[in-house]
C-alpha cells in the first residue's frame, strides 16, 4: 500500500514538474488590426496585449519564458495563414503591457485577418489568438502621407517665406544684400581678359542638367556671357554632359542677344568633351596650358578634379572664381582660386548678379529659413541639455519627438 | 515667346509633380514617369554629344588649331571604342540569357497547336484596386477567361505557375492554378524535353530528339508552320560536335549514361557529341577524379614519406600545417550526421485543393497546411559500419555505396540525396593537394619535385575541366549572340578599358597628390592670425595621422585630450563637423530657394534671359 502511495506521489511530482517546465506560454490577448492611416494603403498595424506569462526582467535568471510573438496573416477567413513578422517587446511595451507591429505589403482594398501566438524560449508555442471573422482589416490609400506632414509643413513655411519676401520686394521696399567679393570679381575677371586680349574659360561642373548646382552654374554663365559680350571677350564652355552643352548654348546665345551683340555669338566654343571625370579634367588641363585663358570660372558640381583644375589655372596665372555646393571640394577651391563662393553664396549668385528685386527677395526667404533652423537648433540643444541635467522623461521625450518625428 | 515659355512650363510642371509625388501617394507614379522621361532624354543626348564631339574635333584638325594632334587621337579613340563597344567584338553571349542544353526554333504564338489549349472551370479573380488586376507579364499572352473557364495556351513553365499563384492569395485560385498547371503540360513522353517559351516566341528541345519524340510532336498539329518548326528542331538536336580530348588518359571511357549521345575513340581521342550538352552532362563528364577520404595516422605517415621522398624532410611547422590540412577532411561522424539529419521526417505540405476541401468541410480555423509527419529514420549499426568501411576503402563508387547502405537497413530518398550531396561537396585529391602545397610553402621551402607531386593532380583536373568546357560551348547553339556584356573579360573593349583607360585615369588622379602639396603650401602661409590658426590646426591634424605624432605624446595617458591623435580626432569630429553642417544647412536652403525660383519662372537666366 505504501509503495502505491509512493508511486502515485512520485508520478504526481513528475507530472507537475513537466507541466511547469514544458508548458507552452499563455497566449497573448486583445489582438486587433487597424489600417495604418496616412500611407499608400499597404500597411496595417497589429496590436495585442502581452501574454500574462511575459514579464520584463533585468536579470537573465528571471528572464521571461516568452521569446517572441509570431504574427500571421491571411487574405480569406480560415484560409492559409502566412508568417508576416515577429515581435520582441521593448521595455516601453512591457510597461504598457501591449505591443504592436506594422505589417507591410498588403493590397489596397482587400480584406485581411491576423492571428498572434506567443513562442516560448524552449520553442513551445501558445494557442493562436485571432482577429474576429466579422471585422476584417481593409487597408486604404490616404490622400496624404502622414509620416511626411512635418516635412510638408517645413517646406511650406520656407517656400512661403521665399514667396512672401519676393512679394515684399515687388512692393518696392528696399532690400539690403551684403557684398559678395567673389561675384564682384566676375566683372573684374572678364575685364582683365579683355585687357589681355585672351579668352575666358567657364566650367559648369561634371554633373547633368538635372542637378540644381548645374542650373545655378548656368545662371552665373548667363551673366559672364553677357559681360563678355559687352567687352567682346570669347567665353569657352567645354561641358562633360551633352544636355548641359545644349542648355549652355541657349544661355550664352540669349546673353549675347540681351547684350545687343547677337552676331558675336559663336556656338562652336560651347562643346561636349566627355562624360568621364578624369578625361574631362585632362582635356581642361591641356586646354588651359595651350590657350592660357585670362580668367577661369568653375561653377557647378566638382569632385576630385576640382584641385587639378584650380591648380592648373593657378599655374597659368589666370584669375579664378569658383562656386560649388560640394563641401569636400570647397577647401581645394579656397586654397587654389582667387575667389570662392561657398555653398549658399553660389545659389545666391544669380540673384546678386541680376539685382532683380524678385530674386533678391528670395535671398531674404533663405535668411528666414536660417533663422528658423537656428531657433530649432537652440530649442533642441536646450531640451537635450535639460534632459541630461534633470533626467526628466518629459524633456527626453521632447528631444526624441523633435529628432524622430519633426525632423525625420 | 514660345522658346522660353514652353521649357518653363515643362520645368515647372515636372518639378511640381515631383514635389507633389513625395507627399501624395496617388501621384507617386507621376513622379516615376517624369524620371523615366528624363532618362529617355538623357539617352538621346548621348547621340547629340557624340555628334558634337566628332564635329568639334574634325573642325580642329581641319583648321590645324593648337592641339589638333590631340583632337586626332581623341577621334581615333572615340571611333575605336564606339565600334568595339557597339559590335561587342569578342564578348561571349550572356550566360543568364542562354539556355544551355536546349536548342531553339522560332515559333510565333499564333502557330502553336490549337490542341494544346487547356482549361479549368473558374474565373480570374478581380481585385478592388485596378493595379492588382493586371495579369503577370509572363502569362499575359497565354491566359484568358472564356465563359466561366480559365484557358491557358501552351505548356505552363514553373515560373509561370509561381507568377499565377502570386496573383491572388485565395485557396480557390491556387487550387485552380494547380489543376491548370497539371493539365497544361506536353504529352507524357515529351515532358521535361520540349518547352514553348512564349516570351521568346520559340519552341525548345532538351537533348537529342528521338524518332518517337518527333512523331509525337508532329502529331500535335498539321499546320505547315508547326510541322516545319518541329522538323528544324529535330535537325538542330542532331548537330554533331567533334573535339579531341588530348588530356584524356589512355584508359578513359565515356560514362555509360553518355553513350547514347556521344562516341569516344580512345586511340585518336576524338569525342563526337550529338546535340547540345546540358550542364548536368558536363558535370558528369568533368567528375572523374577521386575525392578525398579521411586519412588515418598510417595514411598520413605514408603521404608525408611520399612528399619527403621527393626532396627535403618537412620542418616541424610544415608538419603542423600538414596535419591541419588533413584535419579538414570529412569524418565518418560528419557523414553519418548528415545522413541522419536528412532522415528526420518532414511533414509534407498539403496541396491548395486539399486545403480548400478541408476549409469548406470543417472548422475553418483548424486547417493545418501540413500533412502527418513521417517517422524519423536513423542509420543502424550495420549501416554505420558500412560508412566506416567506405571511408577506409579505396572505392569511389558512391552509387554502389548507397545500394549497400540500402541493403543493410531503411534509407529514404532524402538520405540518398544527402549522401550524393555530401560526396559531391568533398574536395578532390587534386584540390586538397593544392591547398596542402600552399600551406607547406607558406611554412618553409619545397623542392620543385615536391611542388610537382602536390600540384600534378590539380593541373590534370583543371586541364580536363577546360577540355570539357570547350566541348560544352562548342556543342551549344547560341540563341542571343549579342546578349553578352561589352566589357566581358578578354574582349577588345575590355582590353582598351583595362590597359588604356584605367592607367590614364589613374595617372590623372595621381596628379592630385602633387597638387595637394602645392595648394597646401600656399594655403598654410601664416600671413595673418586666421592663416596662422589654419596652419596650427593643419599641423595638429597632420601630426595626429602620423606615427611621429603618436610617438611624441605617447607619455600622456591614452585618454588624454592632449595626445596628438586624440586632438586630431577631436578637431575632425567637433570643429570640422560643426562647420560642415553649417555649410550644409546653407546649401539646403539655397537649393530650396533656387529650385523655387526656377519652378516659378522668377529666375530664367539659365534660359538666357529674364524676359520673354
Amino acid at each position: 500500500m505504501n509503495r502505491v502511495v509512493l508511486k502515485t506521489l512520485v508520478m504526481g511530482i513528475v507530472t507537475l514538474w513537466g507541466t511547469v517546465a514544458w508548458a507552452a506560454p499563455a497566449p497573448p490577448t486583445e489582438v486587433q488590426a487597424e489600417d495604418y492611416s496616412g500611407d499608400d494603403g499597404s500597411s496595417i498595424v497589429v496590436t495585442f496585449a502581452l501574454s500574462p506569462d511575459d514579464e520584463f526582467a533585468d536579470d537573465e535568471a528571471d528572464a521571461s519564458p516568452v521569446a517572441l510573438y509570431s504574427v500571421q496573416r491571411t487574405a480569406e477567413w480560415g484560409g492559409l495563414y502566412e508568417d508576416v513578422g515577429g515581435v520582441i517587446p521593448t521595455e516601453d511595451e512591457y510597461e504598457a503591457g501591449k505591443a504592436s507591429i506594422m505589417i507591410g505589403k498588403n493590397r489596397r482594398g482587400e480584406s485581411y485577418w491576423f492571428r498572434v501566438q506567443a513562442v516560448g524560449t524552449d520553442g513551445t508555442r501558445s494557442e493562436f489568438v485571432y482577429t474576429p471573422e466579422d471585422q476584417p482589416t481593409i487597408p486604404t490609400q490616404e490622400f496624404f502621407l502622414a509620416d511626411r506632414r512635418w516635412l510638408a509643413f517645413i517646406t511650406f513655411v520656407i517656400c512661403g517665406a521665399v514667396v512672401g519676401f519676393i512679394a515684399w520686394a515687388r512692393s518696392g521696399r528696399p532690400l539690403k544684400v551684403r557684398r559678395i567679393a567673389g561675384l564682384e570679381a566676375v566683372d573684374e575677371a572678364v575685364g582683365r581678359a579683355c585687357e589681355m586680349g585672351k579668352s575666358c574659360l567657364f566650367v559648369p561642373g561634371v554633373q547633368d542638367i538635372n542637378d540644381i548646382q548645374t542650373i545655378a552654374g548656368l545662371t552665373v554663365l548667363s551673366h559672364v556671357a553677357k559681360t563678355s559680350a559687352e567687352y567682346d571677350v570669347q567665353v569657352e564652355v567645354p561641358t562633360s554632359r551633352s544636355l548641359v552643352m545644349t542648355a549652355a548654348r541657349e544661355t550664352v546665345e540669349s546673353a549675347y542677344l540681351a547684350a545687343g551683340r547677337p552676331d558675336g555669338f559663336n556656338p562652336d566654343v560651347i562643346y561636349y568633351v566627355t562624360d568621364e571625370q578624369f578625361g574631362y579634367a585632362a582635356y581642361l588641363s591641356g586646354h588651359m596650358v595651350r590657350e592660357e585663358p585670362a580668367a577661369c570660372f568653375y561653377f557647378g558640381v566638382f569632385y576630385a578634379e576640382s584641385l587639378i583644375l584650380a591648380e592648373m589655372g593657378n599655374s597659368i596665372g589666370a584669375i579664378q572664381v569658383a562656386g560649388t555646393a560640394m563641401p569636400a571640394q570647397l577647401p581645394f577651391f579656397v586654397a587654389a582660386c582667387d575667389y570662392t563662393l561657398i555653398g549658399e553664396e553660389f545659389f545666391a549668385a544669380s540673384a546678386y548678379l541680376s539685382g532683380d528685386p524678385d530674386q533678391l527677395g528670395s535671398l531674404k526667404g533663405q535668411d528666414f529659413g536660417k533663422v528658423l533652423t537656428g531657433i530649432t537648433l537652440l530649442i533642441g540643444c536646450l531640451l537635450a541639455t535639460l534632459a541630461q541635467i534633470t533626467g526628466s522623461q518629459v524633456f527626453a521625450d521632447a528631444v526624441e519627438h523633435l529628432r524622430d518625428v519633426i525632423l525625420k | 515667346m514660345l522658346k522660353n515659355t514652353v521649357p518653363l512650363l515643362i520645368t515647372a510642371t515636372t518639378g511640381f509633380v515631383l514635389i507633389v509625388a513625395s507627399f501624395i501617394p496617388a501621384t507617386v507614379s507621376w513622379g516615376e514617369t517624369a524620371a523615366v522621361w528624363f532618362d529617355i532624354l538623357a539617352a538621346i543626348a548621348f547621340v547629340l554629344g557624340g555628334g558634337n564631339l566628332l564635329m568639334h574635333n574634325l573642325k580642329k584638325i581641319s583648321n590645324r588649331q593648337a592641339g589638333w594632334g590631340y583632337a586626332a587621337v581623341t577621334l581615333v579613340a572615340f571611333i575605336i571604342t564606339l565600334v568595339v563597344g557597339l559590335a561587342k567584338f569578342g564578348a561571349p553571349p550572356s550566360t543568364n540569357q542562354e539556355f544551355y542544353g536546349e536548342v531553339f526554333v522560332e515559333l510565333p504564338f499564333s502557330a502553336f497547336p490549337e490542341s494544346q489549349v487547356f482549361s479549368v472551370d473558374g474565373e480570374i479573380p478581380e481585385h478592388v484596386d485596378e493595379e492588382f488586376n493586371e495579369l503577370p507579364p509572363s502569362v499575359r499572352n497565354q491566359l484568358r477567361e472564356v465563359n466561366g473557364t480559365i484557358e491557358f495556351t501552351g505548356w505552363m513553365q514553373p515560373n509561370q505557375k509561381q507568377d499565377l499563384l502570386d496573383y491572388d492569395p485565395s485557396l480557390a485560385w491556387k487550387c485552380r492554378i494547380d489543376e491548370l498547371a497539371e493539365k497544361a503540360q506536353p504529352p507524357e513522353s515529351l515532358r521535361g524535353k520540349v518547352r514553348f517559351r512564349s516570351d521568346h516566341e520559340a519552341l525548345s528541345f532538351e537533348g537529342v530528339m528521338s524518332d518517337e519524340d518527333r512523331e509525337a510532336l508532329l502529331a500535335l498539329s498539321d499546320a505547315p508552320e508547326w510541322q516545319e518548326a518541329v522538323t528544324t528542331l529535330d535537325e538542330r538536336t542532331h548537330k554533331q560536335t567533334v573535339a579531341f580530348l588530348v588530356t584524356a588518359p589512355e584508359s578513359y571511357e565515356l560514362p555509360e549514361a553518355m553513350t547514347a549521345v556521344a562516341e569516344y575513340n580512345s586511340e585518336t581521342r576524338q569525342l563526337t557529341w550529338t546535340g547540345p550538352m546540358t550542364p548536368g552532362q558536363r558535370d558528369t563528364l568533368t567528375d572523374r577524379f577521386a575525392r578525398i577520404k579521411p586519412l588515418d595516422e598510417a595514411g598520413r605517415e605514408a603521404f608525408v614519406a611520399e612528399i619527403e621522398a621527393q626532396g627535403d624532410g618537412l620542418s616541424e611547422e610544415q608538419r603542423i600545417a600538414f596535419d591541419k590540412v588533413m584535419d579538414t577532411a570529412w569524418t565518418v561522424e560528419q557523414f553519418a550526421a548528415a545522413i541522419n539529419q536528412a532522415g528526420i521526417g518532414k511533414a509534407p505540405e498539403k496541396t491548395a485543393c486539399e486545403l480548400l476541401d478541408e476549409m469548406q468541410l470543417g472548422d475553418a480555423l483548424a486547417v493545418n497546411p501540413k500533412k502527418e509527419k513521417p517517422e524519423d529514420v536513423e542509420l543502424n549499426d550495420e549501416q554505420l559500419a558500412a560508412i566506416r568501411d567506405f571511408a577506409s576503402s579505396d572505392s569511389q563508387d558512391i552509387d554502389a555505396f548507397i545500394d549497400s547502405l540500402a541493403s543493410l537497413g531503411e534509407l529514404t530518398d532524402a538520405q540518398r540525396g544527402a549522401i550524393q550531396s555530401f560526396w559531391q561537396s568533398a574536395p578532390t585529391v587534386g584540390e586538397r593537394n593544392v591547398v596542402l602545397f600552399k600551406a607547406l610553402a607558406a611554412e618553409g621551402e619545397l623542392t620543385p619535385e615536391q611542388k610537382q607531386l602536390l600540384t600534378a593532380d590539380s593541373r590534370a583536373e583543371v586541364n580536363w575541366e577546360n577540355a570539357i568546357a570547350d566541348v560544352f560551348y562548342a556543342a551549344h547553339q547560341t540563341k542571343y549572340p549579342w546578349s553578352g556584356d561589352y566589357t566581358a573579360s578578354g574582349s577588345p573593349f575590355w582590353w582598351c578599358y583595362e590597359y588604356l583607360f584605367k592607367p590614364l585615369t589613374a595617372t590623372m588622379f595621381a596628379l592630385l597628390a602633387f597638387y595637394i602639396a602645392s595648394a597646401a603650401f600656399r594655403a598654410f602661409r601664416a600671413k595673418n592670425v586666421e592663416a596662422a590658426l589654419l596652419l596650427g590646426t593643419a599641423f595638429i591634424i597632420l601630426l595626429g595621422r602620423t606615427y611621429a605624432g603618436v610617438w611624441l605624446t605617447q607619455w600622456l595617458p591614452e585618454t588624454s585630450p592632449f595626445r596628438t591623435e586624440n586632438m586630431s580626432v577631436f578637431i575632425g569630429q567637433v570643429f570640422n563637423t560643426a562647420g560642415m553642417r553649417a555649410i550644409m544647412i546653407g546649401i539646403a536652403l539655397g537649393v530650396v530657394s533656387t529650385s523655387l525660383k526656377v519652378l516659378l519662372g522668377i529666375d530664367r537666366s539659365y534660359l538666357g534671359s529674364s524676359d520673354d
